[in-house]
C-alpha cells in the first residue's frame, strides 16, 4: 500500500474538495429526484451536462445522502438527440432542462436556483484545503508534463544519435 | 597526407595511422570500453554500513492515518460514485496484514452473506446422469470430452468463471492435459479448492456468492459489496469476510506470525477509507477491539503491530 502520509494527503484534499464549492447545498424535502439523460459522446454539445455531473453532483449528492441521482448515457442508435435535466417534485410537474450547449457552471447555477436548495455556509478550513489540494494537482500535472518533455528530448536525442552514426 | 618523414614510402603507409573513411560525430564508445565498463564492480568496503535487507513488508505508523466509521467512508464514496451503475460498480476491502516477505500466505474461499458476484457461469466435467443434474442446476456447459476440445481450440478464451469436475471424471480432465490452459486462469478443478466434487448439482448451488481471495505483497484485496448495497449489508459482509480472514490467520499459527494491521474500503473510482471499526459516526463508545454491539471487529493484536512498528 502506498505510504499512509501520502494517501492521506490526497484523501483530505479530494474530501476537502468534496465539502467545498459551488453545489453545496441542502435541497427542500420537496425535491424528489434527479434525472440527467445525455449521449456517451460530447461532441453535440454534451459537455455541459457531463461536467454538471462529474464536478457538481458528488457534492449535492454528499449533502444530500439519500436523495437519488440517475444518470442515463445513451449509446449506439439512441445516441443522438436532447441532453437533458429533470429535476422530479413531489407537489408539482416536473421541471426539465434543457442542457444541450450549455456550461456545466450554469446549469449548477440553475438547478439549484429551480430547487432552491440552501447553500453550506462555507468551512475556512476545508476551503483553504480545497485551494491547496488544486494547487497540488496542478503542480503535480506540470511536474508530469516537464518529466515527458524530458523523457521525449532523451529519446529524439537518442535517434539522432542512432541516425547521425550510420548516415554521416 | 602524413608529414614528411626520413623513412622510405613503404614504411610510411605501414605505420601511419588508418584513416577512417568517414567521421561520424558520436560514434558508440570501442568495444573495449564496453567490456571494461561490464567487468563486475569491485565490493564496496566492509566498514560502510549498509541498510540490512526488509524480511517483512513495509509497515506505516498508524497514527498518521485519519480513520473513518463505515457510514461515513460509505457516505463519501456514494458521493464519489454519483450516477454509476449500481450493481457493476463495486466497494472494494483492502487488509494490509503484518506478513514474512518469505512466509506462507492466505489463500481461501468465502461464501459472503450477500453475493458480490450475481453473474457466474459454471461449465461442469461430468458424464451420464450427473452430466443431466448438472445442467439442470443452471450449468452453462456439462460434458467430457466436447469440453475438452472446446477448451484446447479455443486457447483460453473461455466464457466460463468457474469450472467443476465431477469425481469419477476428474481422471479424464487430468489425461486431456488442459491444466496448463486452465491454470493460469484459476479454472483447473482441483480437490484442494474445493471443486472436484460428488454432487455437481449441489456444489453449483453452494458457488453462488462464492469466492476466492489471497494475499498479495502483505495485502488482501477483494470486491466486498456492490454500491446499491446498505451500509448493513455492507457491514454484514466485512464483519463475515474479516472473520475468515482471521480463521485463516489462526490456521497459519505455528508456522507464520499474521496480523491485521489496516483495513481500508475504497470502491471502483473512490479513493481509500481506513476504517475504524466502528459502524456509526456518532457512537465514539464502539471501540475498534470490541467484536459486538454494532462495531466491526477489524482488530488482531492491534498494540502489539503497533510496538513492533515503533522499533
Amino acid at each position: 500500500m502506498v505510504s499512509i502520509i501520502q494517501r492521506m494527503k490526497v484523501l483530505q484534499g479530494k474530501l476537502a474538495t468534496l465539502r467545498h464549492g459551488p453545489g453545496a447545498a441542502i435541497l427542500p424535502p420537496n425535491v424528489q429526484k434527479l434525472s440527467l439523460n445525455f449521449p456517451y459522446r460530447n461532441k453535440g454539445g454534451h459537455m455541459g451536462t457531463r461536467k454538471f455531473w462529474q464536478l457538481y453532483l458528488p457534492r449535492i449528492k454528499y449533502y444530500n445522502p439519500t436523495f437519488p441521482i440517475e444518470v442515463i448515457r445513451r449509446e449506439g442508435s439512441d445516441a443522438a438527440g436532447p441532453a437533458t435535466i429533470t429535476i422530479h417534485f413531489t407537489d408539482k410537474p416536473p421541471h426539465i432542462i434543457d442542457s444541450k450547449n450549455r456550461l456545466h457552471s450554469e446549469l449548477c447555477a440553475q438547478f439549484l436556483d429551480i430547487t432552491q436548495a440552501t447553500a453550506v455556509p462555507p468551512n475556512p478550513e476545508d476551503a483553504k484545503a480545497a485551494a491547496e489540494y488544486a494547487e497540488y494537482v496542478k503542480a503535480e500535472e506540470a511536474s508530469a508534463r516537464a518529466k515527458e518533455a524530458k523523457r521525449q528530448a532523451k529519446r529524439e536525442e537518442k535517434e539522432r544519435e542512432r541516425l547521425g552514426g550510420v548516415a554521416m | 597526407m602524413p608529414p614528411k618523414s626520413p623513412l622510405p614510402s613503404a614504411s610510411i603507409l605501414l605505420l601511419a595511422p588508418l584513416r577512417p573513411c568517414y567521421t561520424p560525430q558520436n560514434l558508440p564508445l570501442p568495444l573495449h570500453f564496453r567490456s571494461y565498463a561490464s567487468t563486475p564492480q569491485k565490493k564496496s568496503p566492509t566498514n560502510v554500513k549498509r541498510r540490512p535487507q526488509r524480511t517483512s513488508f513495509r509497515q506505516y505508523d498508524l497514527k498518521d492515518a485519519t480513520q473513518f466509521s463505515l457510514n461515513e467512508a460509505v457516505r463519501y464514496l456514494r458521493a464519489f460514485e454519483v450516477g454509476q451503475d449500481p450493481v457493476s460498480t463495486k466497494y472494494e476491502l483492502a487488509i494490509k496484514l503484518h506478513a514474512m516477505k518469505n512466509g506462507p500466505t492466505i489463500k481461501t474461499v468465502v461464501k459472503l452473506p450477500k453475493p458480490v458476484k450475481t453473474d457466474i457461469r459454471v461449465c461442469v466435467i461430468a458424464d451420464g446422469p450427473a452430466r443431466e443434474a448438472a445442467l439442470k442446476a443452471g450449468a452453462m456447459a456439462a460434458g467430457t470430452e466436447e469440453i475438452f476440445e472446446q477448451i484446447k481450440t479455443s486457447g483460453g478464451n473461455l466464457p466460463y468463471t468457474h469450472i467443476l469436475a465431477h469425481e469419477p471424471s476428474y481422471n479424464l480432465l487430468l489425461k486431456a492435459r488442459v491444466a496448463p490452459i486452465l491454470g493460469p486462469r484459476g479454472l483447473m478443478p482441483s480437490p484442494k479448492f474445493g471443486t472436484v466434487v460428488t454432487n455437481p448439482a449441489n456444489a453449483i448451488k453452494e458457488l453462488t456468492g462464492k469466492f476466492d481471495y489471497r494475499e498479495r505483497l502483505g495485502v488482501i484485496r477483494t470486491a466486498i459489496g456492490q454500491l446499491a448495497f446498505t451500509e448493513e449489508e455492507l457491514a454484514k459482509n466485512i464483519s463475515a469476510f474479516m472473520g475468515s480472514v482471521k480463521k485463516e490467520i489462526a490456521m497459519l499459527q505455528g508456522r507464520t506470525e499474521k496480523e491485521i494491521v489496516e483495513v481500508v474500503l475504497s470502491s471502483t473510482r473512490g479513493p481509500g477509507f481506513s476504517l475504524s471499526g466502528a459502524v456509526k459516526p456518532e457512537a465514539p463508545e464502539v471501540k475498534k477491539d470490541s467484536g459486538s454491539g454494532g462495531g466491526i471487529d477489524l482488530s488482531a493484536k492491534i498494540g502489539e503491530v503497533k510496538r513492533r512498528v515503533s522499533v
